[in-house]
């Protein structure tokens, strides 16, 4: 069961707080900082966070030590919180619900409490419409109680449906839900420092401790991480996140550390670190988990090789272990954008037909679309312009100039022709042939033309669009 | 000891250096079967397009290299090129790797915003012994902070022969005018070769792709090269046992070849 703690922090929404983007940056900022109470944390805005703190708050004590946890460290911003089961129960309690604290804790699972609450409060509580709100209230239907025990069908013929939906998301009628700002861990460990810590080596001796929590609980189930975020909690609110990613479920307390370590390098070489004065919170979590026995495929290892008596699969798994190593290591320092592997497109459009995804993704099933013709080793993403002379409009080409050196032909291959996708709303282009094409020093250019003489194009244009090895 | 013992001793320990850094053992003899072996275990090649427009022919080179040292003992091929390197002559094309065997699951790319990031990148990589070889394709020969390109490459091609690696260095094009800089025999400079051609007729068909090398490493290093002479040769050759690959580097060669699709119109 799910336990929501609703804060109200009337000054974020102050119209003199900032303009509007500075206020739902300010806004994020507080609903980050409060992911140290628990990973479910939503900004609720304008005016507020929601935190489901269901299984955290004995970690501070209790529910009416959390709350008042909460209020005090932002007090700042005029907060108020209030706890229930339902997040539409909690905002009404924080907003409208009275100044005792320990009157704004609904006890779990009590429906007729929650009831009895929520009918003392204002039609507003409902969170519908103001104009709404006004005109229940013009009629006499001030308080929620006074419409729980109404018919339905005139209220909602009179006033819409928003009113009866909400009033039963309050109650718990309806499932309701909120949107953390980033999804729930798999597992999370953490540690909390009394005095903040800012040295490089006690982060990294941290979050190698933390390694060792996590591998235990993946090692009991039987799992891996295959996505992790260290999440550092600075002590004047800043939260700092890493995320690293692995080619395959890794479970081992040192190579999650050392991804981590190549990440800080990283991250902290751009000041984006930045420990101020202090971390007082570091948080481990697995993001995506995955069974062990599952491995990397491609490069090398199947599941034979661990079935081979013979050094060769041995070596060949040792190998593969290397280099799952060396690709979670090199995305963590550089970035998963720049470790790449090549995956096919189901397209005849040469610069489609091949692209690239981190090597540290799963790799597609996916085969190359058979091709007639060769193609080249080397492609330009965006094809170059050049001026090629022909016998004939539509003819090969005979010399053509690029990057102010002509090139005369002396060996041709083509044309190939490749139509553009006509099925696909987007296709503007126009038909392209291709020419494989070797001029007199042996340099092998893969050209085309682009229109077809007199159907597309008037005067088709030539491009050089990659080389052969 | 005397001074010009002293001196006898130093140039002894350089001789003995030179040895080891030219791919042999501190007691191998000129190409005997332990300086071999130990070549293509763990080699540092270095490779120079003769001109700005061969350089796609000195990749092809690298390429056919690399894919051999893939096929012999598996790990694939990684491709680790500077942004500016494949913005300026292209990036590599997956269905362009077919006609060197190699598959796109085979080859691992990365791009590097920076010159520096490529050494880096090829250092970790030759350390985690985990690909069968490593292509290095930065724009510049610039070295790292505090260490210049010529002392960079020497240490690169060292922990090469350490790690049991393969690295393979393809110069930038505008580095033409740079000496060859890797202290190994293994230092090549590529020109493309033109196709056969008839006297008369229309324009033939391109043929297979095909080399014009020349060795610049000391004489009887790679056996069957002259030092400094231009040797032709094909990625598959119509006469197998003399190919560069499978004589000089004792790398055997791709099952199949492919052969010309298409016609002129």
């Amino acid at each position: 069961m799910s336990r929501y703690l609703s804060v109200y922090l009337p000054t974020l929404a102050d119209p003199s707080a900032g303009s509007p983007e500075t206020r739902a940056q300010n806004l994020e900022r507080v609903a980050d900082w409060c992911r140290r109470f628990t990973p479910l944390a939503a900004s609720d805005a304008p005016d507020g966070v929601v935190l489901d703190i269901a299984g955290a708050a004995h970690l501070f004590g209790g529910e009416a030590a959390t709350l008042a946890l909460v209020e005090s460290k932002l007090a700042r911003h005029g907060a108020r919180a209030a706890l229930a089961d339902t997040p539409e129960a909690a905002w009404a309690l924080a907003r409208f619900g009275p100044q005792s604290a320990p009157a704004r804790i609904l006890p779990a699972g009590d429906a007729k409490a929650l009831a009895r609450a929520m009918d003392r409060l204002p039609v507003a509580a409902l969170r519908i419409a103001p104009d709404a709100a006004l005109a229940l209230s013009q009629t006499g239907l001030k308080q929620i109680g006074d419409i729980a025990l109404r018919p339905r069908a005139p209220i909602t013929a009179r006033f819409g449906a928003q009113v009866f939906a909400r009033y039963d998301a309050m109650m718990g009628a309806v499932r309701s839900a909120i949107s953390p700002r980033f999804e729930a861990p798999a597992y999370v460990a953490e540690r909390r420092f009394a005095d903040s810590v800012t040295a490089r080596e006690h982060i990294d001796a941290t979050i190698l401790a933390l390694a060792q929590d996590l591998s235990d609980m993946l090692t009991r189930h039987h799992e891996g991480a295959r996505k992790l975020a260290a999440i550092l909690f600075r002590v004047d609110g800043a939260v700092r996140r890493v995320d690293c990613a692995t080619s395959r479920p890794q479970r081992d307390p040192k190579a999650i550390a050392r991804l981590f370590r190549e990440k800080l390098d990283a991250v902290q070489a751009s000041d984006a670190l930045d420990a101020g004065y202090g971390f007082d919170l570091i948080r481990l979590a697995v993001m995506e988990a995955e069974g062990l026995q599952a491995r990397q495929d491609g490069l090398g290892l199947q599941a034979s090789d661990l079935a081979d008596d013979s050094g060769a699969g041995f070596a060949r798994a040792k190998k593969a272990d290397a280099l799952a190593d060396f690709l979670d290591r090199m995305s963590a320092r550089f970035g998963a954008h720049r470790v790449l592997r090549f995956v096919a497109h189901d397209t005849h459009i040469p610069e489609l037909a091949s692209g690239v995804q981190p090597a540290v993704r799963p790799a597609p099933n996916a085969e190359p679309v058979p091709v007639e013709g060769a193609r080249p080793l080397r492609l330009f993403a965006r094809p170059e312009l050049i001026e090629a002379i022909a016998d004939v409009p539509d003819g090969p080409p005979m010399k053509f100039r690029w990057r102010r050196i002509m090139h005369e032909v002396a060996a041709i291959e083509g044309p190939e022709r490749i139509a553009p996708e006509w099925w696909k709303q987007e296709a503007a282009s126009l038909t392209r042939d291709y020419f494989r094409v070797e001029d007199t020093h042996g340099r092998r250019f893969w050209l085309f033309r682009e229109g077809l003489y007199g159907r597309e194009a008037q005067r088709p244009r030539w491009y050089v669009q990659g080389f052969f090895g | 000891m005397s001074p010009s013992g002293s001196s006898e001793h130093v140039a002894l320990l350089r001789e003995a250096i030179s040895r080891i850094e030219a791919g042999g053992g501190a007691s191998a003899g000129p190409e005997d079967a332990g300086a071999s072996l130990a070549r293509r275990r763990a080699a540092f090649f270095e490779i120079a397009p003769a001109h700005a427009f061969d350089n796609a022919a000195a990749t092809g080179f690298a390429l056919a290299l690399a894919s051999r040292f893939h096929e012999g003992e598996g790990g694939g091929v990684l491709w680790i090129a500077e942004d500016f390197a494949l913005a300026e002559w292209g990036a590599p094309y997956g269905p362009g790797l077919a006609p060197y065997d190699l598959g796109l699951r085979d080859v691992v790319l990365m791009r590097m915003a920076r010159t520096g990031d490529v050494w880096l990148a090829m250092e970790e990589a030759i350390r985690a012994r985990a690909f069968g070889a490593i292509v290095a394709e930065p724009a510049s020969l610039r070295g790292l902070a505090g260490e210049d390109a010529p002392k960079l490459i020497r240490r690169l091609a060292m922990a090469a022969r350490t790690a049991g690696a393969r690295a393979i260095l393809l110069r930038p094009p505008a580095s033409e005018r740079l000496p060859f800089l890797a202290p190994t025999p293994m230092r090549f400079e590529i020109s493309a070769r033109p196709s056969p051609r008839p006297s008369a007729g229309r324009k033939p068909l391109p043929g297979a792709q095909t080399w014009r090398v020349r060795h610049t490493g000391p004489p009887g290093a790679v056996p069957g090269l002259k030092p400094d002479a231009l040797h032709d040769f094909d990625l598959l050759p119509a006469n197998r046992e003399e190919d560069f690959f499978s004589v000089a580097l004792s790398l055997r060669l791709p099952p199949h070849a492919r052969g010309p699709l298409g016609r002129v119109a």
